[in-house]
């Protein structure tokens, strides 16, 4: 680690300043374009950190997102909480989630943790769709004037986005950092080690789902009207399970180059949505086969072949 | 709700549970064997209910036939997949293989979808209109020739995993994959071989739920759900597990939903599943520390 010749922190500074100027350019497009790329960074960087650096391979996270937008939306539409305390109690209802979770989920090591999270979002799809208080299948809808223009939105998830993708650089410095590793490649040996296991799970869960929460609180605000077919959708877990692997799971850039990566091809492909994913399907099976560290690892790999940029990994 | 209502629930459930061992059955197989969680397994349903649908509308053949076609088709596609996508995986541990999966799921809804089209069909049969009365409850014929299915698939499975070379070969990889290849057995051949029969008894339960259901290109992962609490309330891996699992799973559905409604059906299977990881991570029938 000593030996490195750039800066995480740099690269992160960059990519940041460089969006906090889409906004002034004028493009209204191009802003959407952008607020879908950060809300893809920082949703992608709550599964990274379960599914990348703790070896719990999620595949409810639709949950986690579709219950901040729900908190959120009950407390500013019911409760007439402001906006941002709103976005809060989103997520921290996502986090509550996943200390629930937890217990039925953290057995056999981490296998129990697809298919239970899996199961349980479509249980609680199910349930958010018959349960009447919250709107069932019709949703809840916003009232006109609450909440920011789509800018204020692009910042706040930009925040967000650059929030996240710091959280886990520090984190994985600090022992918890540590843990989750040691737990994701060995669990048994990092158990001999004493790592407490389900404390360490647990609390890289929690942030997960903090951190999802609050993207899909945000989100809810910005569209302004939700309902649970698509909040809940399986589709939000397709597409962070695809930016993170095709960008490089258990690496702090990967989800950024994959985001990257999957919001452009989307724009591109934007009608042809059924072949699309079938060509995001391939390259994720070809990515899980040849690049297990992504397309972030695959670039990392090259450029430690050129002296300047010798024994980097980010 | 009557006495009548529940016991007819029940006994309804029960004899479509033998269509949940079935259609799980695969699933469980290949987790039991090599570990690998397939989470394609719902498209693999769907495939085999599409293709019995080509075949039975081209040729005019009951789905019951085309089903002894498909079975074949269905067992060589399980082991070339295996082979060529899963296989060099395996190695790598419990994550790749199930992610590969994943993306393959996601290929072939959307590839249902673009051959053909999102309409909602099933197998046109004679039996979907028949009852049979037992004990004075009437029963679809096909939810009595389930459970049928269901039992002599279990058995089949088992005879050819206990009384066979091969089958001899897939217990050994199961218990010491390492121990197996120096004893001179092709692990990755017995793997395949497993994925192969996974398929084929999917071909049976995607005949079978075609002929009994609807279908459209997104029906597997409904069935996927129901196949994974079949095969956590069995004992994942255990085949005689997956038939009771089926079974027990038909049977607390058709009598909880004589109880909460039939919208709520699918969430009688959600709350066990969830009380069984809690209180049985082994399954009902598993031992402890299987794993």
């Amino acid at each position: 680690m000593m030996d490195k010749k750039y800066s995480p922190w740099a690269i992160l500074i960059l990519v940041t300043v460089v969006l906090a100027f889409v906004p002034s350019m004028g493009d209204r497009y191009l802003l959407f374009i952008a607020y879908f790329l950060v809300l893809n960074v920082a949703f992608a960087q709550s599964w990274n950190l379960v599914g990348g650096y703790t070896g719990l391979i999620s595949l409810g996270h639709a949950a986690f997102f579709g219950i901040g937008a729900y908190a959120a939306a009950i407390s500013i539409i019911t409760f007439e909480l402001p906006v941002i305390a709103g976005f809060i109690i989103g997520g921290l209802a996502s986090t509550a989630f996943a200390f629930l979770i937890s217990f039925p989920t953290f057995r056999f090591k981490g296998i129990y943790f697809a298919i239970g999270t899996l199961v349980l979002a479509e249980a609680l799809r199910i349930w958010m769709i018959n349960w009447e208080y919250i709107g069932g299948a019709q949703g809840m809808q916003f009232p006109i004037g609450i909440g920011f223009r789509l800018t204020g939105y692009f910042y706040i998830m930009l925040g967000l986005a650059v929030g996240s993708t710091a959280l886990l650089m520090y984190i994985l410095r600090s022992k918890l950092g540590v843990g989750l590793r040691a737990i994701r490649d060995n669990e048994d040996g990092a158990q001999n080690l004493g790592v407490d296991i389900f404390r360490t799970k647990l609390t890289a869960l929690m942030i997960s789902a903090f951190i999802a929460g609050l993207v899909g609180a945000v989100h809810a605000g910005r569209l302004g009207a939700i309902e649970p077919y698509s909040i809940f959708g399986a589709a939000w877990t397709i597409g962070v399970v695809n930016i993170v692997i095709i960008g490089g799971m258990g690496t702090i850039f990967g989800p950024i180059v994959g985001a990257i990566f999957v919001t452009l091809l989307t724009e591109a492909m934007a009608d042809f949505s059924g072949i699309h994913l079938i060509i995001e399907g391939v390259i994720l099976i070809l990515v899980i086969r040849f690049m297990p560290y992504g397309l972030w690892g695959f670039v990392l790999k090259m450029l430690r072949r050129i002296p300047l940029f010798g024994g980097t990994r980010a | 709700m009557s006495f009548y209502t529940v016991s007819a629930g029940a006994l309804n459930g029960l004899m479509l549970g033998g269509l949940y061992a079935c259609m799980a059955l695969g699933l469980s197989m290949v987790f039991g064997v090599m570990r690998f969680v397939n989470v394609a397994h719902g498209e693999l349903l769907v495939l085999a209910a599409f293709l019995s649908f080509v075949f039975s509308t081209a040729f005019g053949l009951h789905p019951f036939i085309v089903v002894l076609i498909l079975i074949p088709i269905l067992f060589v596609f399980g082991y070339v997949v295996q082979r060529v996508l899963i296989n060099p995986l395996m190695s790598a541990g419990l994550e790749p293989s199930l992610l590969t999966a994943f993306g393959l799921s996601i290929i072939a809804q959307n590839l249902f979808v673009e051959i053909w089209g999102g309409n909602t069909k099933s197998l046109n049969n004679n039996f979907s209109e028949m009852n049979v009365t037992l004990l004075g409850i009437d029963v679809p014929m096909l939810y009595v020739i389930s459970f049928f299915v269901g039992i002599i698939v279990t058995l089949g499975v088992h005879l050819f995993i206990t009384r066979t070379y091969t089958g001899r070969a897939i217990r050994a990889a199961t218990q010491d994959a390492a121990t197996a290849m120096v004893m001179g057995i092709n692990v990755n051949r017995i793997y395949a071989i497993t994925a192969a029969i996974g398929a084929a008894t999917a071909a049976l339960g995607g005949t079978l739920i075609g002929m009994t259901f609807s279908f459209t290109p997104t029906t597997g992962f409904p069935w996927l759900l129901k196949g994974f609490v079949v095969v956590v309330l069995g004992g994942m891996g255990n085949i005689f597990g997956t038939l009771a699992g089926g079974l027990l799973l038909g049977l607390s559905e058709g009598i909880g939903a004589a109880f909460v409604g039939t919208g709520y059906r699918d969430m009688v299977g959600f709350v066990i599943f969830l009380l069984v990881l809690m209180f049985r991570p082994n399954g009902l029938f598993g031992l402890k520390g299987s794993e």
